[in-house]
């Protein structure tokens, strides 16, 4: 089995979804990605870490041309996007995924990738929903 | 209570200097700042040992930079401060300068903002603040605003080529300023044809990286008196104001909303509106954020910016001269100076002074920087 890249912020159950570990917070009610242990950015309460589907909906895409960085290899497509459940976080789409626009439904799914002088890892990407 | 800039005493710009904004290049930092400093002393008509603080606003040097600079000018034992807020630094020692000699601690303060690329490793601090995110690795600046330019074409349903004519406008004021690190008039064509960045954005659209330094005297008046300077000449900050992001709703476009919140401060401070505005110097890194920024600080309506700016509204000689010096975009953005070198062109022009890029009749000014898009800090100079 191939480890998760950032086992922190995503797992995947029995039946193969994926969630994403956020956060909520029992005294303002918000709910944050990721989970993090300093205190609720709203009202500096300590939180409770939740899990999130890894689906929502676009709000803007970016496809990116330059980037300092070797990782990712350009082009790629930054996403940002308002989970179902809540919190709006930026990703990257898988290098597969047809194009997106605002509006666009998206999945979270777990891809292989690999880097220099490293082991193969999954990591989180998004890729457009497709209509059922 | 809590008193504001203009509850205290009434502070002046006496003094400014810059060194070019420029490509990263063999001189020296020191060299930088001394000769912006040496510029604001001469432009002052004052002596050195009459400056009684100093704040340096730097983000890429190493620390106590300062002290290296100010010393060729002669130690006389001032205070020097060295303030660190990312874009915002050059802004926050001018305010603090100016709180110093506004509370009475000191009559005559100078703020210096100097910077150099590569000299210290740079990066956010954030990035070690021990949260990781899905994909920070992944998102510049540059791409950060492509997201936000996607999202107001979208929301209000215009071109995203159209953002282009931001820079169109500043490279054309930069052209005109010998100052700025892009000094070139460019079409709309050759800006569009330019290298692809993110999103929509191509090169000419973003702020190049560079080096460079900017200074300001400030003075009481009662120092204006009596160290005899040119009271014609000395322009007034009538209003000082800072906030820091909060949590926001989902899909709030907070970048905008925080500027709104901060610009609101700092007219209601000065108890100005914003049509009486004749010059604004702001935070243009990429060019869609003159559009959000100027909606967001009332110079025109919601969605209303790029026909606006289509109009020549915010040209020099339009309703509002927005980015006269040629903004981020063309006139650059080497972190530390330019939120001083902001002051330093709006006092030129309410001056007078401007040359070919002088908005005739300006009288009021406003000067905008946001950082790492957390904080944000404008001030408002009138003759």
């Amino acid at each position: 089995m191939i480890k998760l890249l950032n086992p922190e912020l995503y797992e995947e159950d029995d039946r193969n979804a994926v969630r994403l570990i956020g956060a909520a917070c029992p005294t303002c009610s918000g709910v944050f990605f990721p989970m993090q242990t300093y205190g609720c950015e709203r009202c500096g309460a300590d939180l409770r870490p939740r899990r999130f589907a890894a689906a929502g909906t676009v709000t803007a895409q970016a496809r990116v041309h330059l980037h300092r960085a070797a990782n990712p290899p350009t082009p790629f497509t930054v996403v940002a996007l308002e989970l179902d459940d809540g919190p709006v976080i930026r990703a990257l789409l898988t290098s597969d995924s047809p194009p997106c626009q605002i509006g666009d439904r998206l999945v979270g799914e777990l891809v292989d990738i690999t880097e220099p002088d490293s082991e193969p890892r999954r990591d989180l990407r998004f890729t457009r929903a497709v209509a059922q | 209570m809590t008193v504001v800039l203009n509850d205290l005493r009434p502070v002046y710009v006496v003094g400014i200097g810059l060194h070019r904004y420029q490509f990263a290049s063999d001189t020296p930092y020191v060299a930088l700042g001394l000769t912006a400093v040496r510029a604001a002393l001469e432009d002052a008509r004052l002596d050195w040992p009459a400056v009684e603080s100093a704040y340096v606003g730097r983000a890429l040097l190493p620390m106590a930079a300062g002290r290296a600079i100010l010393r060729h000018l002669g130690t006389t034992g001032l205070p020097i401060a060295h303030m660190e807020n990312a874009s915002a630094s050059g802004s926050t020692a001018f305010r603090h300068a100016c709180f110093e000699v506004a509370t009475g601690l000191c009559d005559v303060a100078l703020a210096l903002g100097v910077d150099k690329p590569g000299a210290a490793p740079a990066g956010r601090a954030e990035s070690l603040s021990g949260i990781r995110n899905l994909a920070d690795f992944a998102i510049s600046p540059a791409t950060h605003y492509a997201l936000l330019a996607d999202r107001y074409a979208h929301r209000h349903g215009v071109a995203t080529d159209d953002f282009a004519l931001v820079a169109v406008k500043n490279h054309r004021n930069g052209a005109k300023n010998p100052f700025a690190q892009h000094q070139k008039v460019r079409s709309l064509e050759e800006i569009l044809g330019g290298k692809k960045i993110a999103g929509s954005f191509t090169s000419l659209q973003c702020t190049p990286v560079g080096e460079g330094a900017a200074a300001v005297i400030i003075a009481s008046e009662a120092a204006v008196k009596r160290l005899g300077l040119d009271t014609r000449r000395a322009v007034r900050v009538s209003a000082s104001a800072a906030r820091s992001q909060r949590v926001y709703e989902p899909n709030v476009p907070y970048d905008a909303f925080l500027t709104a919140e901060t610009t609101a401060m700092a007219l209601q401070q000065a108890r100005l509106a914003p049509k009486d505005l004749d010059i604004v110097e702001l935070h243009d890194a990429f060019s869609v954020e003159e559009v959000e920024y100027v909606e967001a600080m009332g110079l025109c309506g919601e969605g209303k910016a790029l026909s606006r700016l289509k109009e020549g509204a915010f040209d020099i000689g339009g309703a509002c001269a927005v980015n006269p010096s040629g903004g981020l975009i063309a006139m650059g953005h080497p972190i530390g100076p330019t939120g001083v070198g902001q002051v330093a062109e709006i006092v030129r022009q309410l001056r007078g002074e401007a040359g070919p890029r002088q908005h005739a009749g300006a009288r009021r000014g406003l000067a905008h920087m946001v950082g790492v898009g957390a904080v944000c800090y404008v001030h408002i100079l009138e003759t």
